[in-house]
């Protein structure tokens, strides 16, 4: 043995450790193995002869509260039904698509699952979840026609349905009326239109880009970011020719009504007004602190705002959008697919299907989000408070359902996002016109796209 | 560098078979390190072997790998802008990081040597914070930077400056980032601590006599002999920093304007939100290449500057 002793001097030990530290940086970034073909692994199989109960798996990424409001569904969904028992697993919602992608890939995914809703089609292109078409012909319960044709169809690629849509959430405006009152406008007569939303900011706004600012009357960007080139009669993405249309008139002017507002007011004094003054929807949230006086908001905020603003004067109406075009909002969601190697799809999509229609019954009361179909738009959330002013907010949301947009429905969606973030940030900051901003972010987004479409 | 162990036994380096004893000897060796190896076969080296075959395939994870040979290198070094942007951005984030950060844990570890009374009170206080989570301590950063209520500013504004807008600029998001680097020293510094009580105490006594002051001594005694442990230090810090990651995903998502995309980030991003992860995998191992020259380049300085005590001069 002593023949073989090595020599290990404190200096080789120094320098193999850092060789292999850096060896194990190379090791960290390797995805998991590559997909095992064929049998689904056992994992949910438990149907043998002598039982007559399957139990099926499914991945949620609601945690805490709202991780309870589906155990309680899920436990109700138990309680109610002999055949068939759902063991749920919360998934963090930052982890749940990267857990989920190493799942389906190694052949080991859970039989049901919940997803962004946006994703779906990300899925759908290279095969990760399952189409449903099969099972939705032969359901009695599930007809597309249901539902709501935005919701449903950011679910559809190519003709085929690969998920039902769980629950929405739309945009609207809200306005301060207080702060309308104090720069002495009417808080009746609130703007529908990009132009009197201009003039509303001017009067309102106090401060200025040197000193910074006290109070803003509007920010253009910072919300999200497509709600603009639709609001101004534009779209982003061309599902017939599979082409990213952000150069387009209309987007131009929307970026330059968002330059204008860079311009007028100081791009990086607004930025610092605006990410200095703390996350959405918190305390520090700057129109529950009657600091920004406009401001546009996704409807899971009307709870927010009745939790940590209950006193603010506020008002809801339809995105205010530019003369010549039209009502806009956007509806985003979350939805219930069957990864690719679903040990067992056909119990799977009977929760499947009882979750996007009886489940998310249950869920919109508790979590204040929206519902997706047609005929549930009266389910109202316990956590507002039942009067006239707030049922009327929520219709506004959920009128919005009828003519929202969804996000491009594209393989490169993520991406894409990335991508017009840029070009705002880069019109926001002064460094790229409008036209260039987007033309960039186009050509980038078609280039990742012809790669996922296999174009290119 | 490897010849010291090398030079010894090359005398009797001629190939022949074990015999049976030895054999068996050997086995039980075999079979005492057997569970590493498997260890490493299966979790370090297939996952590199691996990831260099994706490197030159397209891959979604989701279908299986296509071959492109080269494809992804041309598209990170020809076309590809947020690549280069990445490089710049971490390369900077570790020129200003790591040298900094060493020489403010150099000299703590220099204050922590001090016999003083609470001693071991201010040990803790300084390695504390690297035992907070980094996503807990990456949230109290973001308001620590805040720039209107933030902790930094507040004290800028007493002092009559003006605060930086931190994370919400272009110019200030990286200095941010390297600002935040300094959180995380403790283990650095008690490293050096280690290395700083290594040194015999005579060296001091007899540069005390030959009427070194307090400098002189920390120049010609101090650093010399703490070489090794900086150079470890050094090494293990820019590894660290080229792999700077959680932060800037709880943070800043890499804005504004890409100014904190971060080269693991970016990798991140393509491979678990892209879906590209055979690119994903061309970048990986060109961090890789890239990690390894630093370290090369490293070691071979290393000789010019890093003094080892027990090593027999050459």
């Amino acid at each position: 043995m002593s023949k073989v002793q090595s020599r290990l001097s404190r200096r080789a030990f120094l320098q193999t450790t850092a060789v292999l530290a850096a060896g194990s940086a190379l090791a960290a970034c390797v995805p998991a193995a590559a997909p095992s073909t064929g049998e689904s692994a056992g994992s949910g199989a438990s149907a043998d002869a002598g039982t007559a109960t399957t139990t099926i798996t499914y991945w949620t990424f609601w945690a805490d509260r709202w991780g309870e409001f589906q155990q309680q569904i899920v436990d109700d969904y138990n309680a109610t039904h002999d055949q068939l028992q759902v063991e749920m697993l919360i998934v963090p919602w930052g982890d749940l698509a990267t857990k989920l992608l190493t799942a389906v890939s190694a052949g080991n995914p859970p039989d049901f699952s919940i997803i962004n809703r946006g994703e779906v089609v990300e899925w759908a292109v290279r095969g990760g979840v399952m189409a449903l078409d099969d099972f939705i012909d032969a359901s009695a319960e599930s007809n597309p026609d249901d539902w709501f044709p935005v919701a449903w169809g950011e679910c559809v690629w190519e003709g085929k349905s690969f998920a039902q849509p769980f629950e929405s959430g739309t945009y609207a405006a809200w306005y301060n009326t207080q702060l309308f009152a104090d720069a002495g406008l009417d808080p009746a007569q609130l703007p529908t239109t990009w132009a009197e939303v201009d003039a509303a900011a001017q009067a309102i706004t106090s401060g200025n880009a040197t000193d910074g600012y006290e109070r803003v009357g509007f920010i253009p960007w910072g919300s999200r970011q497509d709600l603009l080139g639709w609001l101004a009669g534009g779209e982003w993405y061309d599902e017939e020719s599979q082409a990213v249309t952000a150069v387009t008139p209309e987007n131009i002017a929307a970026m330059t009504w968002v330059k204008q507002y860079a311009d007028q007011y100081g791009g990086e004094a607004l930025e610092r007004f605006r990410q200095g003054m703390g996350g959405g929807d918190t305390e520090d949230d700057p129109f529950y602190r009657n600091q920004i006086a406009m401001a546009w908001k996704g409807s899971w905020s009307l709870s927010s705002k009745t939790e940590y603003a209950p006193d603010v004067a506020f008002n809801v109406l339809p995105l205010p959008y530019r003369e010549g075009a039209d009502n806009d909002s956007i509806n985003q969601g979350s939805a219930c697919v069957l990864p690719t190697g679903s040990p067992q799809p056909e119990p799977a999509y009977e929760f499947l299907s009882w979750m996007s229609i009886n489940g998310v019954a249950q869920w919109v009361p508790n979590a204040a989000d929206m519902v997706s179909r047609k005929d549930q738009t009266e389910i109202y959330p316990n956590a507002l408070p039942d009067n006239d002013e707030f049922r009327g907010h929520w219709k506004t949301y959920n009128d919005a359902l009828a003519y929202a947009h969804h996000e491009p429905s594209m393989p490169a969606r993520r991406f894409w996002n990335d991508q017009l973030g840029a070009a705002v940030d880069a019109i926001v900051l002064g460094q790229k016109t409008p036209e260039q901003a987007l033309q960039d972010a186009q050509d980038a987004t078609q280039r990742e796209l012809d790669k996922a479409l296999g174009k290119a | 560098m490897t010849t010291v162990a090398l030079s010894a036994p090359k005398a009797r380096r001629r190939l022949r078979l074990p015999t049976r004893g030895e054999w068996r000897q050997n086995l039980t060796g075999y079979l005492f390190f057997a569970p590493w190896l498997l260890g490493l076969m299966l979790f370090n080296v297939y996952p590199i072997g691996a990831a260099v075959y994706y490197s030159f395939t397209e891959y979604s994870v989701l279908q299986a790998p296509r071959w492109i040979g080269l494809g992804n290198y041309h598209e990170m070094f020809f076309v590809d802008e947020l690549f280069w942007k990445a490089i710049y951005n971490t390369f900077y984030y570790a020129a200003f990081s790591v040298p900094l950060s060493l020489s403010i844990a150099i000299f703590l570890a220099a204050l922590l040597n001090y016999r003083v009374p609470g001693l071991s009170f201010f040990r803790t206080t300084f390695f504390l914070p690297s035992i907070v989570p980094v996503v807990a301590a990456s949230v109290v950063w973001a308001w620590i930077l805040h720039p209107e209520y933030g902790l930094i500013n507040d004290l800028l504004a007493r002092v009559g400056l003006p605060g930086p807008p931190w994370l919400t600029s272009e110019l200030w998001s990286k200095p941010a980032f390297i600002l935040m680097s300094l959180w995380d020293i403790g283990p650095t510094t008690i490293i050096l601590l280690a290395g700083l009580q290594d040194i015999p105490e005579h060296l001091y006594e007899a540069a005390e006599i030959d009427g070194a002051n307090l400098f002189q001594r920390f120049r010609h005694v101090t650093l010399p002999l703490l070489t090794p442990t900086i150079f470890f230090n050094l090494v293990i810090g820019l590894i660290g920093a080229f792999q700077l990651f959680a932060q800037v995903y709880i943070i800043s998502d890499g804005g504004p304007l890409w100014s904190t995309l971060f080269y693991v980030y970016y990798l991140y991003r393509q491979g678990f939100q892209y879906f590209n992860m055979g690119y994903a995998s061309a970048l990986a191992l060109v961090l890789f290449v890239i990690i390894l020259i630093f370290t090369i380049v490293l070691m071979i300085s290393s000789r010019r500057w890093v003094y080892y005590e027990g090593a027999q001069p050459r």
